[in-house]
């Protein structure tokens, strides 16, 4: 089988959200949490092998690699009824277990450390696929171990296999709660210049707004890691339906993200899923709203779903309110399943663009894609039609503003710096902060130009100033934005 | 004399008339009344109107013809049984006329004293038959009429207001309509055309030139077992032999069910495996049998008594046609869907002729492309070879058994080569399984060949780009900068190709394909399933932009510039071809992409021009829908606004 995916989880919060993506998966393919397939899935046309692979005894194995500082999460991963689904080769502890103590820096040269035996394992896993498509990379960037050995195994990536996709499901802290995590902003900093530079694209799980959608949408009242991460795995079984199951298009990781991700550097995706209400009762059977809620099947239309895509309440990132209104959708991606007649979605496309629901860049042609996916046919779904929309939009540069504006006040009290001094990285100066710092802007500053006309002519610009002044002081570019900040 | 009169108007078979020679002697000088010789005269003259139709009928439905061996005109007809049946019908016309005759001769022979003239009233009563009769003959000879024109000739005198003609020509059409509903039989209930002067209606088009695969040689030594899937559609409907009161729609239908009938004829020993079952549990001992399923009497029953009637009664004709046509069709539907799957068999049309496998073909174009750096090497085995391991490695080897694909040999002449012109010489070879032969035309096998083509070329197209995308995004990793304007125009075209595949797939495929399977859903008889079918081919290939004939269609692809008479079409093309050279084009050099870009300006911007200009003239639904993803954030029309402002 061919465009097989790695999947790596990495951390706490990786491992978590992998945990219950595999369970997802194994549910939509019918394979049993000890990897044998289900009798009654037998003969289905679902394609297992990009993500599975079938050991001798024909047990379907995940293509993951689990990684972890600390034994946690992990040993409750092995310890469930799915710990004979992995191949525990592929399972990697560090022999110290004493994690990277939520620091970047830590973790970025313990992934350094260990790199040798960690891609052994990834190298053996990226041997036995016929034609290995790309990675993906499930993590937080504001803890120690998914965003600093994160960050390490991603530049290592681009650098050994260099013409393979570094696809990242990256969740992003929650901005509402104080963290428990001080240096959380220096974490998101360090690992978004990373994302930036060596990842091709990354579909941001932001914790503020998934919390925000428990609440107000789900009506739970303190959501768990567990409910959160239902909604994750939902978004990322579903992101990956067109590669799991026959479609005439978005086959591949490629297609997927080719058609969204129009310049390098606007890689970051926003995701949002509708109708909500399901997402409890879809595969949780731990969630006590599943029994009664799973009975009526809502009778929802594709404009619906489409049109509800749209609304920035059912976003799975917070931008924040859009002051100006200047904001606009680069490139949009439906992903609808369920009983759909497809005449109705020309007739949505076209309600839309009447009622004018998006807005558009001005610099280049654009369009809501609409790819009809089937589902897996051993799960119920309460919904008729649902969605699932993944969207390039500029608004997002603002979940990174906020970022910029939290470690622009740490770093100016100088915060909490010691503990990355003790790193190798940081033991000459704290350039690498310094020159995230400015990466992240750029990246900021590119989405904002995106919102206009002349982005191109900005673009090229911007472009030459960073070949020729790499590493230099700031640009003007970099100095007005950051006065205005101020 | 009046007895030897009466003698040669009994026996006129000879080529003149003996008793002419009479008139010769002097006889006539001293015993006959000038009156009298004048009615000797009309007699003759009479006795010769009477003696063409004699030799004619003597000659073609006589036992033998050697009765008549001085028959020269016997080349102007044709021949065939139809002419053989009129000739004997008139033979049983002229019995009223010999029995007339007879009646004379008896008369004579009592010594009543009868003038000449009696004898000329009698045969002057008989002479509006005789002449009627002499008109059909001379019909039929100077028009050459043949098998069922020659019906057709007579069924145009029916309803002749002369009582007694109408009677004869009841009595001269009779064997002519036996010929006629035996042939009808034949074809209906055997699928077999007995027909060695091509006389009925449907004939049997021969190849020219036999290819290996039709195995005639062995079909005309055992008919019944042996028969290839082409001869099915080599059965046609000759429209200049079609009698007027067969209606084409009624041609057709009579046309379906012998096919119909032939399919049940095919060999199907390569089936029998799967059928195997079936035959087990004997419900189907034979194969007509399995179709008629002991039905066949009836229906024969029923052409018979057609046959029974004086005339042809069309109205009479066409309800049993229809009742014959829908039993088949409904017992074809029900066999179709016992033996077959045929959902599924639909679906695999879609998965594989209409690319709905985007992964397989995904991998079929990775395995054609990454096993051979050089385009050149390309060739028959690559493609074929591609395909299969494409198969073997998507684990869709079992949807795939009954596809195979080949390279066949064109005339295109690749002067531009244009590397998507290579596709147009892919053909897709799909083995349906019996009994939908009848879906699959190999009219229909090569329309789904031409959508086949054009889809694989946006697939093509797509896959290149993604991988000069995939190319520009690891360069920008690794610090190195793209030109911008190259990542632009390389959206607008993979902007331009999503969204035409979009449009295909989703607006096109999707909504017809559907409401095929709502017909079939709706247990439709195989004959409205048989037109759904057709109708989706039909809108799919409109609304692809691919309803142009073949000709122009390979004149297109390599001069695609010239597309006056296929705007949509051409354009589409034109933009494949930048599309194709784009990826190819070393990005060093910005002028040639510029051009490129020119060129996409102006096809684009023509497209969208088109598409706004025939949608507003008109409500055709395709164009609007292509338009709307085209022009969803309406950059395009505005951009074609700019420039047409400055």
């Amino acid at each position: 089988m061919p465009s097989e995916i790695i999947t790596l989880q990495l951390g706490q919060c990786g491992n978590q959200i992998g945990f219950e993506f595999w369970k997802r998966l194994c549910l939509e393919h019918g394979i049993s949490p000890s990897g044998v397939l289900e009798e009654f899935a037998t003969d289905g046309m679902d394609r297992k092998d990009v993500f599975f692979y079938q050991a001798d005894d024909d047990h379907y194995i995940p293509r993951a690699v689990l990684l972890d500082l600390e034994p946690r999460v992990i040993n409750t991963i092995m310890t469930s009824a799915y710990s004979k689904l992995y191949n525990p080769e592929n399972v990697y502890l560090s022999k110290h277990g004493g994690g990277a103590g939520n620091n970047w820096a830590s973790g970025y040269s313990q992934g350094d450390k260990l790199q040798e035996e960690i891609f052994d394992i990834i190298d053996r896993e990226a041997d036995g696929s016929d034609s290995l498509e790309g990675f993906v990379l499930c993590h937080s960037i504001a803890g120690g171990t998914g965003s600093g050995m994160g960050s390490f195994l991603m530049e290592r990536l681009a650098d050994r296999y260099p013409k393979k996709l570094i696809q990242t499901y990256s969740v992003f802290p929650n901005q509402d709660e104080i963290s428990d995590v001080v240096v959380q902003p220096y974490n998101s900093m360090l690992t978004l210049r990373r994302l930036t530079t060596a990842a091709d694209s990354v579909v941001v799980l932001d914790n503020t707004a998934l919390n925000r959608i428990a609440c107000d949408r789900l009506h739970i009242q303190n959501p768990t890691f567990t409910q959160i991460n239902t909604l994750v795995s939902t978004i990322m079984s579903v992101s990956t339906t067109t590669l799991r199951y026959p479609s005439y298009m978005n086959n591949n990781l490629i297609g997927l993200t080719a058609p969204l991700i129009p310049t390098p550097q606007l890689h970051f995706l926003m995701t949002g899923y509708t109708p909500l209400t399901s997402d409890a009762n879809l595969s949780n059977h731990h969630n006590p709203l599943s029994s009664h809620q799973a009975v009526n099947v809502r009778k929802t239309t594709v404009l619906d779903v489409m049109r509800r895509l749209l609304q920035p309440k059912n976003m799975m990132v917070s931008t924040g309110p859009d002051k100006t209104n200047h904001h606009c959708y680069i490139s949009i991606l439906n992903i609808i399943q369920g009983e759909v007649d497809p005449t109705q979605v020309h007739k949505s496309l076209q309600r839309i663009r009447e009622r004018k629901l998006a807005q558009f860049i001005p610099w280049g042609p654009t369009s809501i894609q609409v790819a009809l996916s089937r589902s897996s046919p051993y799960v119920q779904s309460s919904h008729r039609v649902s969605g699932l929309m993944l969207a390039n939009h500029t608004s997002i540069c603002s979940l990174f503003e906020r970022t910029l504006n939290q470690y622009d006040k740490l770093r100016k009290r100088g915060a909490f710096l010691d503990q990355f001094r003790r790193e190798d990285i940081f033991k000459d100066d704290l350039t690498e902060l310094d020159e995230s710092r400015e990466i992240v802007d750029g990246l900021v500053q590119e989405y904002e130009a995106a919102t206009r006309m002349d982005y191109l002519q900005f673009s090229t610009n911007r472009r030459g100033a960073k070949v020729d002044g790499l590493g230099d002081t700031k640009s003007e570019d970099t100095k007005s934005l950051h006065s205005a900040d101020l | 004399m009046i007895h030897d009169i009466l003698l040669s108007c009994l026996s006129l078979s000879r080529k003149g008339i003996s008793i002419k020679n009479f008139l010769a002697t002097n006889v006539v000088e001293e015993f006959m009344h000038p009156c009298e010789r004048k009615v000797f005269v009309e007699i003759l003259s009479i006795l010769s109107n009477i003696s063409e139709v004699v030799r004619f009928a003597k000659f073609f439905g006589g036992a033998s013809q050697h009765d008549i061996s001085d028959f020269t005109d016997a080349q102007e007809y044709s021949s065939g049984y139809y002419l053989k049946n009129f000739a004997k019908g008139i033979e049983s016309a002229l019995d009223d006329y010999y029995k007339e005759m007879a009646h004379l001769e008896s008369l004579t022979e009592q010594n009543t004293t009868n003038s000449l003239s009696y004898i000329y009233n009698a045969l002057e009563l008989q002479l509006p038959i005789i002449l009627f009769l002499r008109k059909l003959i001379n019909d039929a000879r100077i028009q050459k009429l043949n098998g069922c024109q020659l019906l057709q000739n007579l069924h145009v005198a029916y309803d002749h207001g002369d009582f007694r003609l109408e009677r004869i020509i009841n009595i001269v059409s009779k064997p002519v309509k036996l010929a006629f509903y035996s042939h009808l039989t034949h074809w209906l209930l055997f699928g077999v055309i007995d027909d060695e002067y091509s006389e009925f209606f449907i004939h049997y088009r021969t190849n020219v030139t036999k290819s290996p695969c039709d195995k005639s040689g062995t079909s005309n030594n055992s008919q019944t077992s042996l028969l290839s899937e082409e001869e099915i559609w080599q059965y046609e409907i000759k429209f200049s032999q079609l009698p007027s009161f067969v209606s084409s729609v009624l041609a057709e239908k009579i046309l379906f069910v012998g096919q119909t009938v032939l399919v049940f004829k095919l060999d199907r020993s390569k089936h029998k495996s799967d059928n195997w079952m079936m035959k087990m549990h004997g419900s189907f001992c034979d194969d007509i049998s399995e179709l008629w399923d002991g039905k066949e009497g009836t229906f024969c029953k029923m052409i018979d008594d057609l046959n029974q009637d004086d005339k042809i009664d069309v109205f009479q004709l066409e309800s049993v046609i229809n009742q014959i046509k829908k039993y088949v069709s409904q017992r074809l539907s029900e066999i179709a869907a016992i033996e077959d799957d045929l959902d599924r068999q639909l679906c695999l049309i879609k998965d594989f002729y209409l690319l709905g496998r985007g992964e397989f073909y995904l991998e079929f174009f990775r395995q054609l492309y990454e096993s051979s750096e050089n385009l050149a090497e390309l060739n028959n085995k690559n493609y074929t070879k591609a395909f299969e391991i494409a198969a073997n490695v998507m684990a869709t080897v079992d949807d795939l058994e009954n596809f195979s694909l080949s390279v066949q040999k064109t005339t295109i002449d690749l002067e531009e080569s244009c590397e998507f012109a290579l596709f147009q010489n892919l053909h897709l070879k799909y083995i349906y399984k019996w009994p939908l032969n009848l879906l699959f035309s190999p009219m229909t096998v090569e329309r789904y060949n031409t959508v086949f083509r054009f889809l694989l070329t946006v697939r093509k197209l797509q896959y290149d780009l993604q991988l000069v995308w995939a190319r520009h995004k690891w360069t920008a990793k690794t610090q190195n900068t793209v030109n911008l304007k190259i990542i632009s125009f390389r959206n607008h075209l993979m902007f331009f190709l999503d969204n035409l595949q979009y449009y295909i797939q989703v607006d096109v495929l999707e909504c017809q394909f559907s409401i095929l399977m709502n017909v079939i859903a709706s247990k439709a008889d195989f004959e409205e399933i048989q037109r759904a079918h057709s109708v989706f081919l039909a809108n799919v290939l409109s609304q692809c932009f691919l309803l142009t004939d073949e000709t122009d269609k390979k004149i297109n692809i390599s001069q695609p510039t010239r597309h006056s008479q296929y705007p949509v079409y051409g354009t589409i093309l034109e933009i494949f071809s930048i599309c194709e050279k784009f990826c190819t084009v070393n990005e060093e050099n910005l002028n040639d992409v510029d051009r490129l870009e020119e060129r996409f300006n102006v096809a684009i911007s023509g497209l969208i021009k088109l598409l706004v200009s025939i949608k507003s003239a008109s409500s055709f639904g395709a164009l609007s829908q292509l338009l709307l993803r085209l022009d969803f954030n309406r950059w395009f029309s505005l951009k074609r606004n700019e420039i047409a402002a400055s």
